[in-house]
């Protein structure tokens, strides 16, 4: 009794220490992608501690790292800033928007950028310490893409807005590429360990657990590849969509749990799949909404979100059956949901970052940036969804695309939430990354 | 006066203790150091400044401007001058062709501790204020570092652009500040010779820059080997690019 009142007490107080290990420093928190964290996040909204503005907007999910925010923004840069005092700790520069998360392992923080490159700095000092190339980025494209016109112009897909977060597993930083490709390349070195072909982009982020990666690709498969070598051990097949490309490709990345893959698809599902043979165990089906928010998975639950419908679901890890009734986050979702204590947080496109119970799922508190706020130009309606029929005026090719750009004008969540300390910090399409208690 | 101190000394402390506040409050106020954050109401196109605003230890003052939307963090204000309460800066560096557009900032503190004022650009003008939201956090320059013997000396390598091959000559050394820098000459169907004005050397990855072309190269230096092997980029363009150190030439 004695020993585990001291142990419960020891516990407390080693969660009471600033700069106590977190294990939050890389996408989704760790390997497997689970998107839990024992850190407790706050029940109510109590204040904006600090912004730290950047120049481009920001679809990084922050990562923790000795008492510093790491991040990444559509400006080029990688920073660490400071969590208590929201100052600059360091900047580095790479040639293109950082458009997903850091990782941090042994005193590097591994980012990739748009310029093609995967980049190893030093956690201190942000110092390059080597850069490795891949064959090039690109969007997800297609002829006709989403129902654009003309139909026989290829458009890239403006919804496709992250690059793959790093995983780092046995000294490998493993990541996709818009080549196609997936890299595993030694995290000490820079030098490539293997490389495995797809058969489009891939800018979900490889998740990992028992000796295997797990991560999809635009062309409608799920793979499983052996961390060591890069062989393929199975792949699965989800829908295609091979007359406007809208229904098909994974966005989400995988989360393992229990022998489980959990995955979202852009072909209207989430799936349930074996991890060892690739086999479906059973998926839920959204009517054709998009599942580009990666799932998070708890004690036998799975939390996951929908885009165009706007669903906030929780279903049973075994079964995929409801276990407890459907919520609306009124506008869609990109950024997945963090579990944290008896709290769900999750970004939504409309600006709006949503605190809920993790018990019954109802709404605690929600942040709206200043510019949703404002909501210049009618982006949105009274009730905080989309104007779409007034965002998107026509079909025709670039117009279609400007909807897309002026839905990012009310500061629109396309990351994922870190909690540490007591504090929520998610960056913004409005180009600032915040730091709410 | 003095007898009503002397009979009231905590009215007097108190009201010594408030014009110390008032003074403060007026001083931060007209200070212009800060972060400053606010918009240029550029017709049907608002533009969004952070501007950070300090002075270093020898007093002279410094800025940086983050656009936020535009992809700009931290670049540097050119032509800054602070005349008590007026602040006129230029954000050359913070526009492609900024020379040529010439934007600038001309503001003076409003007495609801607001910089307001003008932001020109390509000859037009329109309104700019800013409040205060902090601290000043001034991106400065990395200063310039001292190279090592392994890297001062000559270089040589050869790179294709368009088909076309251009010979490197790289020549690096410490100069009278004690900061790396040095000359490349670039042959090709003309002769170029830029300066190379920042270098950063770490552990094993090298960064050299010719600002005025943006013209960088960049790679790991293998010290005994003599090798510098990277990649040139000017721009969006780059190629593989490997140096050898000139023949005769040891790192010492």
């Amino acid at each position: 009794m004695n020993a585990k009142i001291t142990a419960a007490a020891l516990g407390a107080l080693l969660a009471l220490v600033p700069g106590a290990p977190r294990a939050q420093s890389m996408f989704r928190g760790g390997p497997a992608h689970q998107g839990v964290t024992s850190e407790a996040a706050p029940r109510a909204f109590h204040r904006v501690r600090w912004t730290f503005p950047t120049g481009g907007r920001i679809v990084s999910s922050a990562v923790w790292h000795d008492g510093a925010v790491l991040f990444g923004s559509d400006d080029g840069n990688v920073y660490a800033v400071d969590a208590a005092s929201g100052r600059q700790r360091w900047m580095a520069h790479t040639g293109g928007p950082v458009a997903s998360s850091p990782a941090v392992s042994e005193g590097r923080v591994f980012a990739v950028s748009y310029d093609g490159r995967l980049y190893a700095f030093d956690a201190r000092s942000g110092e390059v310490l080597w850069k490795f190339a891949t064959e090039g980025e690109r969007r997800f494209e297609a002829k006709g893409l989403h129902g654009l016109q003309p139909r026989n112009q290829t458009y890239p897909d403006l919804y496709d807005v992250f690059l793959s977060s790093p995983l780092v597993v046995d000294g490998k930083v493993v990541f996709g590429s818009g080549d196609g490709h997936v890299y595993a390349v030694d995290a000490a070195s820079g030098r490539l360990v293997w490389k495995f072909a797809t058969g489009d982009v891939v800018h979900a982020s490889p998740a990992y657990d028992q000796g295997l990666v797990v991560v999809g690709s635009w062309d409608g498969r799920l793979y499983a590849l052996d961390a060591a070598t890069g062989a393929q051990r199975w792949a699965f097949q989800a829908g295609l969509d091979p007359l406007i490309h809208n229904q098909q490709g994974f966005q989400s990345s995988a989360a393992i749990a229990d022998g489980t893959v959990f995955v979202g698809c852009r072909d209207g599902h989430l799936y349930a799949i074996d991890l060892r043979t690739g086999a479906p165990k059973w998926n839920v089906d959204t009517e054709g909404s998009w599942v580009n928010a990666s799932p998070a998975v708890a004690q036998g639950r799975v939390w996951f979100a929908t885009s165009d419908t706007a669903q906030y679901r929780v279903v049973d890890a075994a079964t995929g059956q409801p276990a407890q009734a459907m919520g609306s986050t009124q506008a869609y979702v990109f950024g997945s949901p963090t579990i944290a204590g008896d709290t769900v947080l999750l970004g939504v496109l409309n600006g709006s970052l949503q605190a809920r119970d993790r018990a019954d799922g109802r709404v605690l508190w929600e942040f709206r940036t200043d510019a949703a706020k404002a909501n210049r130009g009618w982006v949105l309606s009274a009730e905080g969804r989309f104007n779409s029929g007034w965002l998107y005026a026509s079909g025709w090719g670039d117009q279609g695309n400007d909807g897309t750009r002026r839905q990012d004008s009310v500061g629109s969540f396309y990351a994922t939430p870190l909690v540490a300390g007591g504090t929520v910090y998610i960056g913004s399409a409005d180009a600032a990354m915040y730091a709410i208690e | 006066m003095s007898a009503s101190v002397h009979r009231c000394p905590g009215v007097a402390a108190l009201v010594l203790f408030a014009t110390g506040l008032a003074c403060a409050g007026a001083r931060a106020a007209s200070d212009p150091a800060g972060r400053w954050e606010g918009v240029a109401d550029v017709p049907g196109q608002p533009l969004r400044l952070v501007i950070d605003l300090d002075r270093d230890a020898q007093g002279r003052w410094a800025g940086s401007a983050t656009l936020p939307g535009r992809g700009v963090k931290g670049a540097v204000v050119d032509g800054l001058a602070v005349a008590a309460c007026d602040v006129r800066l230029g954000l050359a560096a913070a526009f492609p062709g900024g020379d040529a557009l010439q934007p600038k900032l001309a503001l003076t503190c409003r007495g609801d501790g607001v910089l307001a004022g003008t932001f020109t650009l390509g000859g037009q003008a329109a309104p700019a204020s800013l409040h205060r939201s902090g601290p000043a956090q001034v991106d400065r320059p990395p200063a310039g570092r001292p190279i090592t013997a392994a890297l001062a000396g000559r270089w040589t390598g050869r790179y294709e652009l368009g088909g076309l091959p251009r010979e490197v000559t790289l020549t690096l050394a410490n100069g009278a500040d004690g900061t790396g820098g040095g000359e490349l000459v670039i042959v090709g169907k003309r002769t170029t010779t830029l300066q190379v004005d920042q270098v950063t050397q770490g552990r094993e990855f090298v960064t050299l820059r010719a600002s005025a072309a943006n013209f960088v190269i960049e790679g790991r230096l293998a010290a005994q080997e003599g090798v510098i092997d990277g990649a040139m980029s000017q721009g969006p363009y780059e190629a593989p690019l490997v140096l050898h150190r000139q023949a005769g030439e040891k790192a010492s």
